[in-house]
């Protein structure tokens, strides 16, 4: 019994420990270690993501709570990630799944996960799978051929086969800024970059270099997902959707482009770079969404646009455009369209008209319009024309333009031609002007003229003028009206006629003030005061004012009073006269003259004529001609003189008057000055012209006053001191010019005669000796310019009374031999002021040669005694020459009497 | 740019005398490379994978025989390049940019410098071809990818320059022995 007990209390224990461990195995833990685990771990990859799969043990099933599966990621040994997996109660049995993304590529190194389960603090052993790295007998680069966005950070690795040393990592086209280069085991090393900018080329190198430098490397694409806007979709046929797009290149160019998608459609619509496409749809007036997708490797972009594509019609152009009907002036143009249901459409259509680069545009409206009429054409003229349409309603767009169509219109008439008239030289010129092509519609064969008077209308003259002639001279009377008319014919017929008056040359109807006018911009503005005889408008005709010109015109109509004048005749510097007319049903009437430059220029140097200057006391004048108009290449407004002395002092004179011929610059001092004369125009000063002149002290006649007076009184002191030299010295004078006359001596005894001499000689009275011989110089040439005062004679009367019946064979004095000519000398008197007052005159000598000294006289040698004597001085012809014999005798004593001189009675004694 | 100067410096030298295709082919293999195909690292060593090999003779020989010679390995390179050409198009589709002009324009200068040699050297026992000699079944650049083909690429570039070069120093020496034989 004790036994049984014993069993049963065994059996009892054994059951009480097999519940116990029943108990403890339905938590699926034993002392902390759970049982509870993974089994079939599957590690896979797709790209840098890391797939993990596992199932629970089959001991889980009996967990009733929440089951969390932990699990680490290594990257070569590192633990790099930890992340935890809950697993409810009803999921426990299944498979379960967890993935990763790497920032490293897989080939770059190792990559192990494990995992373990963990239960109310209980955790199951760790169970591990590892994705190997790539093992490569060369280095390489990963990731390779793979696309990032721009803005992206990325890890690239180099992976090096053992044995190899890194150098360095790098992205071209990148700074090391933005480069982080890591070692992420002995054999992998990453490079970490912030991609801040789009592969410029085919793709980014991405480089490793080895040591030595070998490198290696892979491409990266960098770039944008798809950059798409503005959507906006239209129909064109009325059966489908056209959608249009801006497209931003994605720098993914070769690679990847970028795929469109209408409509959700799987099929491709468009690639980049196109930038629209179109799909059948129906098109009904609603409002739909129109959605384009837009993708490529980076992205994936939606864009929708809203519309009612009834609303959004956007037609294809007119096609077969023919220019149906071509008259001279209209024609008719027609149309097809590709689209039949456009034929049922309200349309607008535009035709526009080019002419010569001229466009117009002319609409037309329709219900399928397929035609339309051109009116107001040119005969003769060629046109191209294209259309182009829309809907009437709900405008969206205009169709492009349709193809160009020319045609060429028939011809016609001329156009009336615009005559005009100039008169000239008691001759009317007729003259218009030549009709352009636009006017002429056909070549011109000739123009025809007629005339008559105005008051003889039925007689009409006639004449043809040859095409290339514009104009036709008639010698009329011009004291009475005459009117013109002009026709032009071509192919087509004549041209109306075209009539002008030809007013009668009666001076007062032609007489206006004219005025003056400038121009501006190569033009004339030209404005007049309305006239109301101008009935049907204005005239405007303007020449050049001087010389022969055709003159050209401009017809104004009749509201309007002010005209651009313009020419390419125009030139610069040139007058021109324009005239305004009234319009009348008669002859014009001339309302407004005006002359002036188109634009004026600086007139050249040298503008004054005959220029010349005249000093008027401290005044100098300058004169020089009316300047002509044909010299003016401005307006002069006056004159200003300028006064350059030789200081360089600038004195001035101006004038106002244009009319001006001459300028005074006054209170000038004595000097030199240069005097320039320029005209003042609206350019400037300009037309310089200049003399030279020298202000002297007095004028001329002051001058010649002067000198008289400056003459007389030398004169008058020179015969004063001759005077008073005279006077002082009278005794030896009257001794030198009378000498004693010797009484006449008959027979005598020689006593007698020779006292008696001595006697009479030194006793002679003073009344005697005023009888001198006279000397008669007759007027000759003046020497050294100086003149005898009066051209009178010089008289030296010294003629004694009793002398005149002595011969003069032996003592005809020669003229040096006067004794004015030796006395000055011995008395003092300058001799040279005396040889400038004689001119080389002829003597009347009468004189007695018995009153020659000779002591006093110089000894006349023939030849020789003239030159010392007389300066030059020339007697006149002698054939006889006196011969003094000087003695030496005290010049004091008293004259001595020489034999050969006086002939003296020899007394027998001697 | 080096290369670039080189081959200026070269055509500088030798101008006056060059085939009107050498230079111009030089130059714009060059230039295009460089453009296109912008690297920052420096010339690597030519490898063995892309060559325009001559079988070696024993002893030198004569200028004709060299041009001969140099009208092989052009022709080879002529060959690479219509690989290149096909690969590239592979790889990024037919396009029409300027590098796809530059490149169309060397191997039409290259065909036109063959067609010269050819000229100068085929004799009535010696046949020369003038089309390209290669077969294009080559692995560009192992797994290489882009960077792979783009390696090669350059590397056959490298292989026409200096043939090229080569082609123009061989040239001038005939050149000038054909002279001096004509002055004789």
């Amino acid at each position: 019994m004790v036994l049984v007990k014993g069993i049963m209390m065994i059996l009892w224990l054994l059951l009480v420990s097999l519940f116990c461990k029943s108990t403890q195995d339905g938590n699926g833990q034993e002392s902390g270690v759970l049982h509870c685990g993974s089994q079939n771990l599957k590690l896979t990859s797709s790209g840098q993501m890391i797939l993990l799969t596992w199932e629970d043990k089959p001991l889980c099933s009996a967990v009733q709570d929440v089951l969390i599966y932990e699990l680490e990621v290594l990257i070569a040994d590192n633990k790099e990630h930890y992340d935890e997996v809950a697993v409810t109660p009803d999921q426990i049995g299944s498979t379960h799944s967890w993935n990763w993304t790497s920032y490293l590529a897989l080939e770059c190194t190792s990559h192990s996960v494990r995992l373990r389960s963990r239960y109310k603090n209980h955790t199951s052993p760790w169970n591990q799978k590892t994705l190997p790295g790539l093992e490569t007998s060369r280095a390489e680069v990963y990731p390779k051929d793979k696309y990032f966005k721009v803005g992206s950070t990325v890890t690239f690795c180099c992976v090096l086969p053992a044995g190899v040393v890194f150098g360095k990592m790098y992205l071209s086209e990148y700074s090391s800024a933005d480069m982080n280069t890591t070692r992420i085991s002995n054999q992998t090393y990453a490079l970490t970059v912030h991609l801040n900018q789009a592969s410029k080329y085919s793709c980014t190198d991405v480089i490793c270099e080895l040591n030595p430098y070998v490198v290696y490397g892979a491409c990266a694409f960098i770039g944008y997902p798809p950059i798409v806007t503005d959507l906006q979709c239209e129909t064109r046929d009325l059966q489908s959707v056209e959608c249009h797009w801006t497209y931003k290149d994605s720098s993914l160019p070769f690679k990847s482009p970028t795929e469109y998608h209408l409509l959700e459609s799987p099929s491709i619509c468009a690639k980049s770079p196109e930038t629209s496409c179109s799909q059948k749809v129906r098109v009904d007036a609603r409002k739909r969404n129109w959605t384009l997708t837009a993708s490529n490797s980076l992205g994936e972009v939606k864009l929708s646009d809203t519309a009612d594509l009834t609303k959004r019609v956007h037609m294809y152009p007119p096609e077969g455009v023919t220019a149906s009907s071509v008259n001279a002036r209209n024609v008719s143009l027609e149309w097809k369209w590709t689209v039949q249901q456009y034929y049922n459409l309200s349309l607008i259509c535009q035709v526009k008209i080019s002419n010569h680069g001229e466009n117009t545009i002319s609409e037309h409206f329709g219900v399928g319009l397929n035609f339309a009429v051109l009116n107001d054409l040119i005969p003769n003229w060629t046109y191209n024309v294209e259309i182009r349409c829309r809907t009437a309603q709900h405008f969206w767009k205009w169709s492009t333009w349709s193809t160009n169509v020319n045609f060429h219109t028939k011809g016609d008439v001329p156009d009336v031609l615009d005559v005009w008239m100039q008169v000239m030289d008691n001759q009317i010129i007729t003259i218009w002007k030549v009709p352009l092509a636009n006017q002429s519609h056909g070549h011109i064969k000739d123009y025809e003229v007629t005339w008559t008077k105005t008051t003889e209308r039925e007689r009409r003259n006639r004449t043809k003028v040859a095409p290339n002639n514009y104009s036709l001279a008639l010698s009329l009377d011009t004291t009475v009206e005459h009117i013109v008319t002009v026709t032009a014919r071509n192919i087509n017929g004549s041209s109306s006629p075209s009539t002008i008056t030809i007013p009668s040359s009666n001076p007062d109807r032609t007489r206006v003030n004219t005025s003056l006018i400038i121009g501006s911009n190569g033009s004339f503005n030209l404005s007049w005061s309305a006239s109301p005889t101008a009935s049907c408008g204005y005239i405007v005709d303007w020449c050049p004012t001087l010389g022969k010109c055709t003159v050209e015109w401009l017809k104004v109509p009749p509201n309007q009073t002010n005209a651009s004048i313009f020419s390419k005749n125009f030139k610069d510097g040139l007058r021109y006269t324009l005239s305004v007319y009234a319009c009348t049903q008669g002859a014009p009437v001339l309302l407004q003259r005006s002359e002036g430059y188109v634009g004026e220029k600086k007139i050249q140097d040298g503008l004054f004529k005959s220029f010349k200057g005249q000093q008027q006391d401290w005044d100098y004048e300058v004169s020089w001609e009316p300047i002509s108009l044909r010299e003016q290449t401005a307006f002069i407004q006056g004159y200003v003189l300028y006064c350059l002395d030789y200081n360089k002092k600038d004195i001035n004179f101006s004038t106002d008057n244009p009319e001006a011929t001459s300028l005074t610059a006054r209170n000038l001092k004595i000097g030199s000055y240069k005097f320039t004369v320029k005209a003042r125009t609206a350019v400037g000063e300009c037309g310089a012209t200049s003399i030279t002149a020298t202000l002297n002290s007095l004028t001329d006649d002051l001058n010649l006053i002067k000198t008289v007076f400056i003459s007389l009184a030398t004169v008058l002191g020179l015969l004063s001191l001759i005077t008073i030299v005279c006077y002082r010295h009278w005794t030896c004078i009257k001794e030198t010019v009378y000498p004693p006359i010797p009484k006449p001596v008959l027979t005598s005894t020689g006593e007698h005669g020779c006292r008696h001499f001595q006697v009479d000689q030194c006793h002679y009275s003073e009344a005697d000796i005023m009888d001198v011989p006279e000397l008669y110089c007759s007027a000759g040439a003046p020497i050294n310019g100086l003149v005898s005062q009066e051209n009178m004679p010089f008289v030296f009367s010294q003629t004694p009374k009793d002398y005149y019946n002595q011969p003069l064979k032996k003592c005809t004095p020669p003229p040096l031999t006067l004794p004015s000519m030796a006395i000055p000398s011995q008395s003092g008197l300058p001799s040279s002021s005396f040889r400038r007052e004689f001119p080389n005159a002829s003597y009347n000598l009468i004189m007695q040669p018995g009153n020659q000294q000779s002591n006093l006289c110089p000894e006349l040698q023939e030849g020789t005694s003239l030159e010392r004597s007389s300066d030059g001085y020339q007697p006149h012809d002698h054939t006889e020459t006196f011969t003094t014999n000087q003695t030496e005798e005290d010049p004091d004593s008293p004259m001595s009497c020489v034999s050969t001189y006086i002939l003296l009675p020899q007394s027998s004694s001697r | 740019p080096r290369w670039t100067r080189r081959c200026l410096t070269r055509r500088r030298r030798r101008e006056r005398w060059l085939l009107p295709g050498y230079c111009i082919t030089n130059v714009l293999v060059c230039s295009s490379y460089t453009k296109r195909r912008r690297h920052s690292w420096r010339t690597t060593p030519l490898t063995e994978d892309v060559s325009c090999a001559l079988s070696p003779d024993s002893e030198e020989p004569s200028t004709e025989r060299q041009v001969q010679l140099l009208h092989s390995a052009l022709r080879q390179c002529l060959g690479l390049i219509h690989c290149v050409i096909l690969k590239e198009e592979e790889e990024w589709g037919e396009l029409e940019g300027d590098y796809e002009t530059m490149r169309k324009n060397v191997q039409l200068r290259l065909e036109h410098l063959l067609h010269s040699t050819k000229g100068l050297v085929e004799t009535e026992n010696t046949t020369l071809e003038v089309t390209p000699d290669h077969q294009c079944n080559e692995e560009t650049d192992g797994a290489g990818g882009v960077f792979g083909l783009k390696m090669w690429t350059y590397r056959v570039l490298l292989e026409l320059v200096h043939w090229a070069d080569h082609a123009a120093q061989t040239l001038h020496v005939l050149h000038t022995e054909r002279e001096e034989r004509e002055e004789i």
